[in-house]
């Protein structure tokens, strides 16, 4: 029963967009894939603005002190199992909007970096703003994962 | 005339999918010049650090640990901006067209490149790579007046392998202040 059950997540895996901070590109990068030109809903994905009834969470935009109690507080409302796709270099380190060099991420007085700051993640997509294509391919790693995992 | 265009758009969506077949398939579409991962060329590369200095996302990053310097780009951090493209002065880094960067794992995300570091002969601190230093010098003996060309050069032999402390420290002792130049005729 609960091999079908994870089969049929793994057809249909229901996604829930999340924006934490930033300036929103990535946002309107993701309605690009919901567009007839790159339509993600071929594999299976349905878009759900809902937390408790997604399997995915796309998160954009790095994480101010004052969004992470939010995104802390979405994630814990979705159902086990979970994945996290953090998309766009802010939700993966904090991009420009924090300090330090290379791989050592300082916060600033608002800004503490990547979403992996406030709840773990999956599967980082690069890019300012990434490529539709390259957004699809992590939304495919995160359902090859649901498949496997749990 | 608009409905014309509008069902031949139809009819060759019909024979052609405008659809993508992007993740069983190649992408469609990859426009010329797109601003991929930004890569090292290992040939034109000469360690001088400009590409991390002017980096607007700070993702490149230089480290000298011992006789090494390394330089990496952290590209969860970059936004393709090419501003290391721009600045490079020997064509050492350029933007790629790769850009299915999606991973699951971080720490494995960095494009990297080594270089040797020359020591000082005084101090033993590292200066700079031998690449760099050759450049320098390259450049240098280029742009230089024709007529105290052979002084530079000789003022450029004494200084090889020093830091610039330690140049500062010796300047008297090797006899290499600007001052003999005016005495050439150089009123520059």
């Amino acid at each position: 029963m609960m091999g079908l059950m994870s089969w049929a997540r793994g057809k249909s895996p229901w996604i829930a967009v999340l924006h934490a901070g930033g300036c929103n590109n990535c946002d309107i990068e993701v309605l690009d894939v919901l567009t007839p030109r790159f339509d993600v809903e071929r594999l299976g994905v349905l878009w759900k603005q809902n937390p408790r009834h997604a399997d995915i969470l796309i998160t954009n935009g790095c994480v101010s002190k004052h969004s992470k109690v939010f995104i802390k507080r979405i994630y814990d409302q979705m159902l086990a199992p979970k994945k996290v796709v953090a998309l766009g270099s802010c939700a993966c380190t904090g991009g420009i909007y924090v300090e330090g060099e290379g791989r050592n991420v300082e916060e600033t007085h608002t800004i503490i970096g990547g979403v992996d700051k406030a709840i773990p993640v999956d599967v980082y997509v690069p890019g300012c703003p990434p490529k539709p294509e390259a957004i699809i391919q992590g939304v495919a790693i995160a359902i090859e994962k649901l498949k496997k995992g749990d | 005339m608009v409905k014309i265009t509008a069902i031949k758009e139809v009819l060759k969506a019909l024979f052609k999918p405008a659809t993508t077949k992007y993740p069983h398939g190649p992408p469609s579409h990859v426009p010329e010049g797109l601003r991929g991962l930004p890569q090292f060329k290992d040939d034109n590369c000469i360690g001088c650090g400009a590409c991390a200095e002017c980096c607007s996302a700070n993702a490149i990053s230089i480290t000298d640990t011992g006789d090494t310097r390394t330089l990496s780009i952290f590209y969860p951090r970059c936004i393709f901006c090419g501003r290391c493209e721009d600045i490079c002065p020997e064509d050492g880094i350029a933007l790629s067209e790769e850009f299915e960067l999606a991973t699951s794992d971080k720490k494995e995300a960095e494009v990297s490149i080594k270089f040797t570091l020359v020591k000082c002969q005084e101090c033993s601190s590292a200066i700079s790579t031998k690449e760099h230093l050759t450049k320098i010098k390259e450049r240098i003996m280029k742009n230089i007046d024709p007529v105290i060309a052979d002084a530079v050069a000789e003022d450029l032999a004494k200084y090889e392998n020093l830091c610039v402390e330690c140049r500062r420290k010796l300047s008297y002792q090797l006899n290499t202040h600007t001052q003999k130049y005016y005495t050439r005729g150089w009123e520059k």
